[in-house]
């Protein structure tokens, strides 16, 4: 059975409280203005709509589904759609409508849970790197570049035989490279920032360099952390997908979109449908975050709008 | 924007909504799209304000010139390809060999513009239209493309038609001037009768803002009031009405037609500074 | 190319060489810290023939020795021998393994460039209009529907498609070996980021339109294929070129995929059955390819500069 991820399916709620202000007072109109342009935006809308229902589906999967997601033999294996079964069966007979609806929770779990390890990780080491220079910075650069020759999954993949395949290990093996995009974009962020007047005449009245990384530096970083923390999150999901598809990815039965695409795929001719309804899932979902992203890319800059 | 016009290159979302552009009695608005093709650039050619920007940066300077000549049939290919340093030479670029070969961004700002002449000239066009060729240069570089433009209207007989704020640009370069506001002609004649008898207010207070040093003068300095007006909303009846300090009643609402109010001098004007006593000049200075 | 460029181009070839060592020596190191070895793990076979195996791959050395051998080895080319078939050299199996990777990535990448130019320009030069929403939207689409999505509707369209269409007359499987088995999968692995190169030719081609260069080509009276392609594009290149590197890194993380659903005999495949059957040694030389690959683009990226922007030298 799936492990069931206790926090992380909040984005979009996480978003609002972002959007909201609430935890930085001294911004409450730069972040409402940014939301106010967000929700005018149609396509960030839609996006956010699709995300909801997704966040609703996934949830509902943890207590109901029209059938478990694991139960075999529900009919003729490969039945396409019917009125028991809209989306059909696989090739075990299990309900797609089910498997899909545990798969959000999958995926958006993978997605959200990865999205936030990497960040964390990356925030904090990009901020010391940036903030402090020295050993840290060189180190954290050097890894960069040299994740820059290397192609993630690779090391995604060696992880995930060394360390195993729960849906843990799985957003572990993706935010292990991850996190180094946040990082070199909150380094480069700093970097910029620690030379400005502010962070100047904060020091000049002798505050804590903690508290004007917290106080100073990270919310003037915030808006392109929230844009890059939203990319990640398809990101994940589609590394998750790549997992899976490779055999790599969280063990069956659960339900995962990448392994009902890669179980249906050797009926691809005969049965469209069991690859289809989670190709179209994850297409979806992916497409909402990609929308919401570019929509608050250009609501918390505005000049990068077209 | 009217030499955009000439030349049909107005940008979206504008058109042109009236009027006639006749070049040797065809009208080109109504050419086809070879037609045009072959005017531009072949018939009438245009250099720009800004030579910084105008020439492309990623392309070498002779083959921007050359291409100019393969784009119309006056010359063939080997031909344009000989022209190029010629060319170049006309327009006093040193060592024109090596410098065709040379990218805009290793040329100084003058020589740009020396560049985009050449370009202009590549075809013998009939006319050259020079949009504030000199604004964007250095004194010293202005003298000298101005000097260019004179010697190449002297010998290759090409018309030139030059856009300018600077009078002295003007007075020094033209044998005809037109003064335009709000995108209207309000006077026109031989340069020196116009700036020695202005008859449009606009003229007149134009000529009183520059300081001149060839003249022993009088009069004070002065400077037009108020701002030059929306193009999207313009004022009733003479467009300069707002800004003019002679206006009558009539001015408010009807718009003056261009007349000839001297030999071959024309103004769009109610009142003509002749009827404007040298008193209240003077006051209104 | 000018003695600087040959100059660069050097400097970078020794820097790939070091990357590769660098890289190849992480991963070395880092499965040679695991407890156990690669031959006990999988396979029950009697102590004796174990021991032999061991020594055969000089698995009973202290890993610095082992590395000492291994990086001697790297040094001629050589990555040693494969630890599930004995006797298989690495080295040239994955040479050609490579061959067909690179054919793969290479026909993904002219997919990407040219759908990816044609949509952007078009759309930038009937901007606002259906053609210019078409295109836009068809790119945001085309990025959120990974190259596996695309694979499997472009087999449905092609394999039982064209089967359907032409009365059971033409019949293509996917695989590899033959030229007319290339397009699907470099279409399935391309499409995604042709939609990205899209979005930014448009967003460049709308910046470059409006220069006064552009204006100087109008008035010269060149042609609108000529204005476009030659002033326009020419110059908007320059910073679409920025993401050719990110983009083949990208076409090549999403090769391993599609060789591995192809059945593709390239590197990818090779790196997902090796790491499955722990023949690390085929997997760190997997590794050690995909880093001189990858340099390899990137320096030809980096050389493509100063050809498109000649303000660019090394």
């Amino acid at each position: 059975m799936a492990t069931v991820v206790p926090t992380a399916l909040e984005m979009p709620e996480e978003l609002q409280v972002v959007g909201a202000g609430e935890e930085l007072p001294e911004q409450v109109t730069l972040w409402q203005d940014a939301w106010r342009r967000l929700t005018r935006n149609r396509m960030a809308v839609i996006g956010l709509f699709i995300i909801a229902i997704f966040v609703v589906t996934a949830l509902v999967s943890f207590v109901w589904t029209p059938y478990p997601t694991w139960r075999q033999a529900l009919g003729p294996t490969y039945q396409g759609p019917t009125l028991l079964h809209p989306f059909g069966l696989d090739d075990y007979g299990r309900d797609l409508l089910s498997r899909v609806m545990g798969g959000a929770a999958i995926a958006l779990g993978v997605g959200v849970g990865a999205s936030t390890l990497a960040s964390t990780i990356g925030i904090v080491l990009g901020l010391v790197a940036g903030f402090y220079r020295g050993t840290i910075d060189w180190g954290i650069s050097l890894l960069i570049n040299i994740s820059y020759g290397v192609p993630d999954l690779l090391i995604a993949l060696i992880l995930v035989v060394l360390i195993g395949r729960g849906i843990q290990n799985i957003i572990l093996a993706i935010s292990v490279t991850a996190w180094l995009g946040m990082a070199r974009l909150v380094r480069g962020q700093t970097l910029a920032l620690r030379e400005r007047e502010f962070v100047e005449a904060a020091r000049s009245i002798g505050t804590k360099n903690l508290k004007i990384l917290t106080r100073h530096i990270l919310p003037n970083a915030l808006g392109p952390i929230v844009v890059q923390a939203t990319y990640l999150v398809p990101a994940a999901i589609i590394f998750e997908a790549f997992l899976s598809l490779l055999g790599l990815g969280i063990p069956p039965p659960a339900p995962s979109w990448g392994s009902m695409a890669s179980e249906g795929y050797k009926a691809l001719q005969i049965a469209p449908h069991i690859v289809l309804v989670p190709c179209l899932a994850l297409s979806l979902t992916v497409l909402a975050f990609n929308w919401v992203g570019d929509g608050l890319r250009d609501a918390i800059d505005p000049r990068m709008r077209r | 924007m009217t030499a955009l016009s000439i030349l049909n290159l107005v940008p979206e979302p504008g058109r042109i909504s009236g009027g006639q552009i006749l070049f040797k009695n065809r009208d080109v608005v109504s050419m086809t799209s070879s037609e045009l093709h072959e005017y531009r650039g072949g018939d009438v050619a245009m250099i720009f304000q800004d030579p910084m920007t105008s020439l492309n940066p990623v392309l070498r300077v002779g083959f921007q010139i050359e291409e100019a000549m393969r784009a119309h049939s006056r010359f063939d290919k080997r031909q344009a390809k000989a022209r190029v340093i010629p060319l170049l030479e006309r327009v006093r670029i040193p060592s024109p060999k090596q410098r065709a070969r040379d990218f805009p961004f290793q040329f100084s700002g003058g020589m740009r513009q020396r560049a985009m002449i050449a370009m202009g000239l590549a075809n013998e066009p009939s006319l050259l239209i020079a949009d504030e060729p000199t604004t964007a240069l250095d004194v010293t570089v202005q003298a000298q493309i101005l000097e260019l433009l004179k010697e190449l209207n002297r010998e290759l007989g090409t018309a030139i038609i030059l856009i300018s704020h600077n009078v002295a640009v003007i007075s020094s370069l033209c044998t005809r001037v037109m003064v335009m506001y709000a995108g209207r002609i309000v006077e026109s004649g031989p340069t020196r009768q116009v700036f020695e008898h202005p008859e449009h207010p606009y003229t007149w207070s134009l000529l009183r803002s520059v300081p001149r040093v060839d003249e022993r003068r009088h009069e004070r300095l002065i400077s037009i009031q108020g701002m030059p007006p929306d193009l999207s909303r313009l004022p009733t009846g003479c467009t300069f009405h707002p800004r003019c300090q002679f206006k009558v009643e009539r001015c408010l609402r009807e718009e003056p037609p261009l007349e000839e109010v001297a030999a071959d001098q024309e103004a769009r004007c109610w009142v003509l500074m002749r009827n404007v006593s040298k008193e209240s000049q003077a006051a209104r200075t | 190319m000018s003695r600087g460029t040959l100059v660069y181009a050097a400097q970078r070839l020794v820097l790939i060489t070091f990357t590769a060592i660098v890289v190849s020596s992480i991963v070395f190191i880092g499965i040679h810290q695991l407890p156990g070895n690669a031959i006990a793990r999988e396979r029950r076979i009697n102590p004796a023939t174990e021991a032999a195996l061991l020594h055969h791959y000089h698995l009973d050395l202290p890993w610095p020795q082992q590395y000492a051998l291994w990086l001697g080895g790297l040094v001629h080319g050589d990555l040693g021998e494969s630890l599930v078939n004995e006797g298989t050299q690495i080295t040239p199996l994955l040479l050609r393994e490579a061959k067909t990777s690179v054919t793969l990535g290479l026909a993904a990448v002219a997919v990407t460039i040219i759908i990816g130019m044609s949509l952007g320009v078009l759309a930038a030069i009937r901007q606002n209009t259906w053609v210019d929403y078409v295109a836009s939207t068809a790119a945001v689409v085309g990025y959120s529907v990974p190259s596996f999505v695309w694979a499997f509707l472009l087999i449905i369209l092609t394999v039982t498609g064209f089967y359907a269409w032409s009365g059971g007359q033409i019949y293509e499987d996917i695989g590899w070996g033959k030229i007319e088995q290339i397009p699907v999968p470099a279409f399935a692995l391309g499409l995604p980021y042709a939609a990205i190169v899209a979005r930014l030719t448009r967003a460049s081609m709308l910046e470059t339109i409006r220069q006064d260069y552009v204006r100087t080509a109008w008035a010269k009276g060149l042609t609108a294929r000529v204005v476009i392609l030659r002033h326009a594009l020419r110059n908007a290149l320059i910073p679409v070129a920025t993401i050719l590197g990110p983009l083949i890194t990208g076409i090549i993380t999403g090769s391993v995929v599609i060789e591995f659903l192809f059945g593709i005999p390239g590197l990818g495949q090779e790196f997902v059955t090796s790491i499955l059957s722990r023949d690390y040694n085929i997997v760190i030389g997997v590794f050690t390819f995909y880093a001189i690959l990858i340099g390899l683009a990137n320096l030809t990226v980096d050389l493509l500069y100063p050809v498109l922007d000649p303000r660019i030298r090394y």
